[in-house]
């Protein structure tokens, strides 16, 4: 009787346990199916721009802007922060358009969320992508935006997006003032600036 | 720690060390080659390197032979393969000695260091077999001891050896040293080039030397590769010679080991480094490299043919060591005039060392810092060394994680087995591949 009892509590610790690890927060699973869905239907439609552009559509840019600057963000102005975080939101949409993960081959790809865990504010997102490229880990850092999940950051096989921004930006601000910082910031835009497909 | 240090200095002199079994020295008018190289072993036997290196200069004729009067000699044999080997080995040892090394000793708040402190009847290693705690204090890092061993049993390691810099002290005056200990590193170069001329060189290092339970014989192969690693030293010396690493040591660390620098102040002193010197030496480092890597082949292919009665010998138990060893060492090399797969590493990676001399990487020209500090440490900015190494292979941000888990795999392959004729022998108290 005794053992019986036993056996069951363990059943039901165990049970517990890996229901709950299994499960994570609901919410950062349903956005990723979300977002998944919508990379499938653009990619579906044969818009691979759009696919890509889907991660610039859900960033909270201020957030990931400010871990870009995370050395500097304090020395800013709150019209310099948006002025920056406008220009950055541009440059990295047509960055994500031009050198993003997806092509219109890859209207089968695969992404397994493997685990979700919370780190230093964000929910973090594990998951493994297949696409025609091969299979990459890429890691999705989310963060409650107004009650809405959004994208703060996201590291693709160990290379963190906004270390490699912040490396470049704190070059930057080392060899000029904020003002011709985001002059470089604009410049860089129109360098690069090209019509953004439809979704 | 400290003895490991002991050990590890006994170990690559040991590998290096040159002399033979024997008797007493000759003393007659006119000895004979075979008595002069025989006394030229006594010398070593007793630790007495220098006037090992006077014998065997006697042999092969150069004036410094003069300066040891009981073997002079009247036919000088330049090609003398065992007086050659003999003599480099002994310049290796010697190497501790030359100014420019008691510079970088003086550096790091070192005394001058002393061959007799290792080797002959004071030395480290006859002591350590016949005291339970033989005297340090004329070793290098002596002065350490105390971070070693820490306050409180907590071992700062690889810090303890800046505990004493000198102030003021910079990477630079390193490589300004290491290039003047150079001129020391071509003589011994020529003496093995000399001594790899003959087929069939072969020496005997002797026992007594290292206080050791065995003779190391070493072979032509052997002589092949210390002559490649001569190279490749010298091809070091001229990479530390081409980047600027302008970082004061002194300021880094307190004599306890203790970190003066926060992480955020070590990254702001890590991103104004890796600039290309004006006066870099990347052409004669291409050069050497091509050499070292060349020489690097012939051994191992001597090896893999069947060369034995040295230190490098093939087995059953290495001989997938030897042969995936050659092939990185021949993938290296083929990449020295283009591209070229590199072996043991999946997916397959590309090096190319001709683009990378022909554009060499600048760390001043690249618009980011190589380094940032996020959540306590200090990170690598992928995008930066991606662009420092670009020329050099076809790394990407898709491979680096399965390349750097594969090339650490390979690392850490039981390359110890490529040693299987020393493996087991003794060095004083310290056992080749076993510790004290």
């Amino acid at each position: 009787m005794r053992r019986r009892f036993f056996r069951t509590a363990v059943f039901l610790i165990v049970s517990l346990f890996f229901f709950q690890a299994e499960a994570g927060p609901p919410s950062a699973r349903q956005f990723m199916n979300r977002l998944v869905g919508e990379i499938r239907t653009a990619l579906n439609s044969g818009n691979a721009q759009g696919a890509n552009l889907l991660f610039a559509e859900h960033f909270d840019m201020t957030a990931f802007g400010k871990l870009c600057l995370e050395d500097h963000w304090s020395e800013f102005s709150t019209s310099e922060r948006d002025r920056y975080v406008y220009l950055l939101d541009q440059v990295i949409r047509q960055q994500l358009k031009n050198k993003m993960l997806f092509t219109e081959n890859d209207r089968n790809f695969t992404l397994k969320t493997d685990k979700i865990s919370r780190r230093d504010g964000f929910i973090v997102v594990e998951n493994t992508l297949g696409i025609t490229k091969g299979s990459f880990k890429l890691v999705i850092f989310l963060i409650k935006d107004q009650k809405k999940l959004k994208i703060a950051d996201y590291e693709v096989e160990g290379a963190l997006l906004s270390r490699n921004y912040r490396g470049h930006f704190n070059y930057l601000l080392r060899k000029y003032d904020r003002e011709a910082f985001l002059q470089k910031m604009a410049e860089k835009l129109n360098s690069i600036s090209q019509p953004i497909a439809q979704r | 720690m400290f003895k490991r240090t002991l050990a590890l200095v006994g170990l690559v002199s040991i590998i290096f060390a040159g002399g033979c079994s024997g008797g007493g020295g000759g003393s007659t008018p006119e000895p004979t080659v075979p008595e002069q190289l025989q006394t030229a072993k006594t010398y070593l036997e007793t630790g007495d390197i220098a006037s090992a290196r006077a014998t065997y200069s006697a042999i092969i004729g150069d004036a410094a032979a003069t300066t040891v009067a009981k073997v002079i000699k009247s036919t000088p044999e330049p090609e003398n393969a065992e007086a050659r080997v003999g003599r480099a080995l002994c310049d290796i040892m010697l190497l501790i000695e030359k100014a420019p090394f008691t510079a970088i000793l003086a550096g790091f708040g070192q005394p001058a260091w002393a061959t007799s402190s290792v080797f002959g009847p004071t030395g480290y290693l006859y002591l350590s077999t016949t005291e339970t705690n033989p005297d340090e204090s004329a070793l290098p890092f002596y002065n350490a001891r105390d971070c070693w061993k820490g306050a409180t049993g907590h071992y700062h390691s690889y810090r303890c050896f800046i505990t004493h810099m000198t102030s003021g002290y910079i990477i630079p005056n390193i490589a300004a040293s290491l290039n003047e200990l150079m001129t020391s590193v071509d003589s011994i170069i020529a003496d093995l080039s000399v001594a790899i001329g003959t087929a069939g060189a072969a020496y005997n290092i002797p026992k007594a030397l290292y206080t050791g339970d065995a003779d190391i014989p070493l072979n032509h192969a052997d002589m092949v590769q210390m002559l490649a690693g001569m190279y490749m030293l010298k091809a070091a010396s001229d990479f530390a010679n081409s980047w600027n690493f302008n970082i004061d040591l002194s300021s880094l660390v307190d004599s306890n080991g203790n970190s003066l620098l926060s992480k955020a102040q070590v990254v702001t002193l890590l991103n104004q480094q890796f600039g290309l010197r004006a006066d870099n030496r990347l052409s004669s480092a291409r050069t050497n490299l091509q050499t070292a890597l060349t020489y690097s082949l012939a051994s191992l292919q001597e090896v893999l043919a069947g060369a034995s009665g040295g230190v490098l010998n093939l087995s059953t138990d290495n001989q997938s060591i030897y042969n995936d060893l050659n092939s990185l060492v021949s993938s290296v090399n083929n990449s020295m005039s283009g591209r070229a797969a590199l072996e043991q590493v999946l997916p397959i990676v590309e090096v190319n060392l001709n683009d990378f001399f022909n554009n060499p990487a600048n760390g001043d020209a690249i618009a980011s810092d190589p380094f940032v500090y996020s959540g306590g440490r200090i990170v690598a900015v992928e995008a930066y060394w991606q662009q420092m190494i670009a020329t050099a292979c076809n790394y990407t941000l898709r491979t680096h994680i399965k390349m750097f888990s594969d090339a650490t795999r390979a690392i850490a392959r039981p390359y110890y087995k490529l040693f299987n004729a020393i493996m087991g022998h003794k060095f004083g108290n310290f056992q080749a591949g076993g510790g004290a």
